[in-house]
């Protein structure tokens, strides 16, 4: 096959047309040079003939070379590919791919640097959106306001808030109209569960009647509590179990009907609490949820006549307010009445109690963190974008071809732009996992013990939003400068040195020291916040709690579980645990127990 | 080609290309074929004469050219029709019909 291309170039030599204009001018008529020679040959030429003849048509392309330069001058560059947009993705993505794939050690770097990045960004946002952003599954979160009693003569700023008690509670609730209904709750308090093999730890919450009613949440198996069911002292002995409970201590079979032995008090259980529900904590929940006046059976001490003397403060109330009404503590004060202790309330929206008070300092403590991990990804980034830059210097030659060849600057970019594209996706795919694995570590720092009453993290959609959205962030922060660079790339001088200093312009490497001087600026700040939390820690341990701690010791052990028997045996503890507590108690040794020892 | 046929060929090349650009995009090859083998070997473009004038129908906007990519196939820079072409080429088509018409009324042998 003849080389027609060299043949037309020959004859274009100094046509005056731009590089760009004279290859595509050249892949254009040598295409229709090796037409007509072919169509010579199919017809019967020998090749000699039909060479001449093809060579003697093309002529001196004087004409040709002309009207292109007219056309040139008259009209901006034609696009080099009308492009069915989607066949030229795909074009770039297969290109992509096979330049990933010749520069193994290079993408495996990009890749991990960005997978980190984008890892501990979904770590952090997945914790946020746990927490934050989607705290309890209950309806219409907005509505709820938590009611605290406060001392009297004091402003709602520096106010303590504290508990109430059952019996104004009571009152209050008979009282009140700025809520549609209001509830009591005493938190998660420690219980010993009966099982087959002896006793276990469990948490149960006592709760008023309406507490469900007024969270508005449904059960996943038979009913709540309600307000039949909390109206006289040990009357109706029930009980909702939370879903985790449920499966944990059921296995799933139906647990309607079954009696659950708590600290001694049978209780039915009559409901089974939805997925995710703990309560109104983010962070922690019961396993059984108990009317309010099975208090004094199951916890005969700690309720004796807590639902009946005023001066039991031990109650959260919280209420729905109305549609249209808003959280006024004058309004709810008037309704609240005036009390012996001169006591006044307070209301507040229940997301902002839920976000660390007024002040929001959980939402604080978070934004933080996602800074913190924001500027790693902004480091992670500027490595790239350097690798990148790196890269491009190496590619000068392949580039300046490219160029020579009819590619126009935002067609490269594009192309570099999709390299950076499925760097970033396999980053994302990468970094999400580390960020699902971060969440199990992070998680995994937590008691075991009482991980099925702890809050799960989701990762739903609005994390998967999150994750893609920084990865698409990324191929944009780390990809378009050096795409850009590239593409403005001297083709002589590309195709020249086709080497290291090809591209590499004062102004190219002036980029590549502010991305290293960014680089180091970002690593400090971390490095320094890093030093500060740690030191923090460091002085937390140091706090002198006002004692001589050096030779005590605390040991906390669950009933029934006989782990107290077991240290005693091996020697962690001196004795058997019933006389060990008397004979410490000379070595000034404390033992506690989270659970009281029953029967 | 005869010396006619590149006398008529100068005056009516334009038409002729836009013309068959009318039916839909054809790339340089493919018109310069089809030219040929249309007239029956009497009118012929070469690369000298044919793009040339596809150069000059761009500068004016009478046509466009873009470079395509067909799968297992290199690829080919097709023109087609502007807008402005389509206008100029109904133009044209209506003179040439007319122009045909009055030379071959002048020529009937009654009219000679």
């Amino acid at each position: 096959m003849r080389d027609w291309k060299s043949e037309v170039r020959q004859r274009l030599e100094n046509s005056g047309l731009d590089a760009s204009s004279e290859a595509e001018t050249v892949e254009e008529l040598a295409q229709h040079a090796e037409d007509r020679y072919g169509e010579l040959l199919t017809a019967g030429e020998d090749e000699e003939t039909a060479s001449r003849i093809v060579r003697a048509e093309l002529g001196s392309m004087e004409e040709v070379s002309r009207s292109r330069v007219r056309r040139q001058a008259s009209a901006p560059p034609e696009p080099a590919s009308n492009g069915v947009w989607l066949s030229d993705l795909w074009r770039d993505v297969r290109y992509g791919a096979r330049s990933m794939r010749h520069a193994p050690l290079y993408t495996f770097f990009a890749v991990l640097t960005l997978a980190l990045g984008i890892g501990a960004n979904t770590t952090v946002f997945t914790v946020i959106n746990t927490l934050i952003l989607h705290p309890l599954p209950v309806a219409d979160l907005l509505q709820l306001a938590v009611i605290y009693k406060t001392q009297a003569k004091t402003n709602a700023r520096t106010a303590t808030h504290l508990p109430v008690s059952y019996a104004d509670f009571t009152e209050f609730e008979n009282r009140q109209r700025s809520f549609s209904s209001i509830a009591a709750y005493l938190g998660p308090q420690v219980l010993s569960l009966r099982t087959r093999d002896g006793y276990a730890r469990a948490f149960g919450v006592f709760v008023s009647g309406g507490y469900f009613e007024t969270l508005g949440v449904a059960p996943v198996l038979g009913r709540f509590i309600g307000r039949t069911d909390v109206h006289a002292n040990g009357s109706v002995p029930v009980a909702v179990i939370s879903y985790n409970a449920w499966q944990a201590r059921f296995q799933g079979a139906d647990p309607l009907g079954r009696t659950v032995v708590l600290n001694g008090g049978p209780l039915t259980i009559i409901g089974v609490a939805p997925k995710n529900f703990l309560g109104l904590d983010v962070f922690f929940g019961p396993d059984f949820w108990i009317p309010a006046t099975m208090g004094e059976t199951i916890l005969p001490t700690q309720f004796k006549q807590a639902l009946t003397d005023h001066s039991k403060d031990m109650f959260q109330v919280f209420g729905r307010l109305r549609p249209g009404t808003s959280a006024l503590s004058a309004a709810v004060n008037q309704q609240y009445g005036e009390r012996n202790d001169a006591a006044r309330v307070s209301v507040h929206p229940l997301s902002d109690e839920l976000k660390g008070g007024d002040g929001g300092a959980f939402v604080m403590g978070s934004v933080v963190l996602l800074a913190i991990v924001g500027l790693l990804l902004a480091i992670a980034c500027a490595n790239v974008a350097n690798l990148q830059l790196a890269r491009g210097a190496s590619r000068a030659g392949e580039i300046a071809v490219r160029i020579a060849m009819g590619a126009r600057p935002a067609r490269l970019v594009r192309q570099l732009l999709t390299e950076s594209f499925l760097l970033s996706l396999a980053g994302c795919a990468i970094g999400s996992l580390i960020g699902y694995g971060g969440c199990h570590l992070l998680w995994s720092f937590l008691p075991s013990e009482v991980s099925a009453n702890l809050v799960t993290f989701k990762l739903d959609p609005v994390v998967w939003f999150f994750t893609v959205g920084v990865s698409l962030a990324t191929v944009f922060l780390f990809g378009l400068v050096p795409a850009l660079r590239a593409a403005k790339i001297d083709v002589l001088s590309g195709l020249k040195q086709s080497g290291r200093a090809a591209g590499r312009t004062r102004r190219a490497r002036v980029f590549t020291q502010m991305l290293l001087a960014g680089q180091v600026a970002f690593s400090l700040v971390c490095l320094a916040t890093a030093v500060l939390v740690f030191r923090s820690v460091q002085r937390a341990y140091n706090i002198d709690p006002g004692f001589n701690a050096h030779s005590l010791s605390t040991y906390y052990d669950e009933p029934g579980t006989n782990r107290l028997r077991y240290r005693a045996r091996q020697g962690v503890l001196p004795c058997d645990p019933r006389t060990c507590l008397l004979r410490t108690w000379r070595r000034r040794c404390v033992l506690g127990q989270r659970a009281p020892v029953l029967e | 080609m005869s010396t006619a046929g590149h006398e008529w060929k100068k005056g009516s090349a334009e038409l002729l290309i836009l013309s068959l650009l009318g039916a839909r995009p054809r790339h340089g090859y493919d018109l310069a074929k089809l030219i040929e083998s249309r007239s029956a070997g009497v009118l012929s473009f070469h690369v000298t004469t044919l793009y040339p004038l596809l150069a000059r129908l761009e500068e004016h906007g009478l046509v466009t050219g873009k470079w395509v990519e067909k799968p297992e196939q290199r690829r080919r820079r097709y023109y087609s029709l502007t807008a402005k072409g389509r206008k100029t080429l109904a133009i044209q088509r209506t003179g040439w019909k007319e122009f045909v018409l009055a030379i071959a009324q002048v020529m009937e042998p009654d009219n000679a």
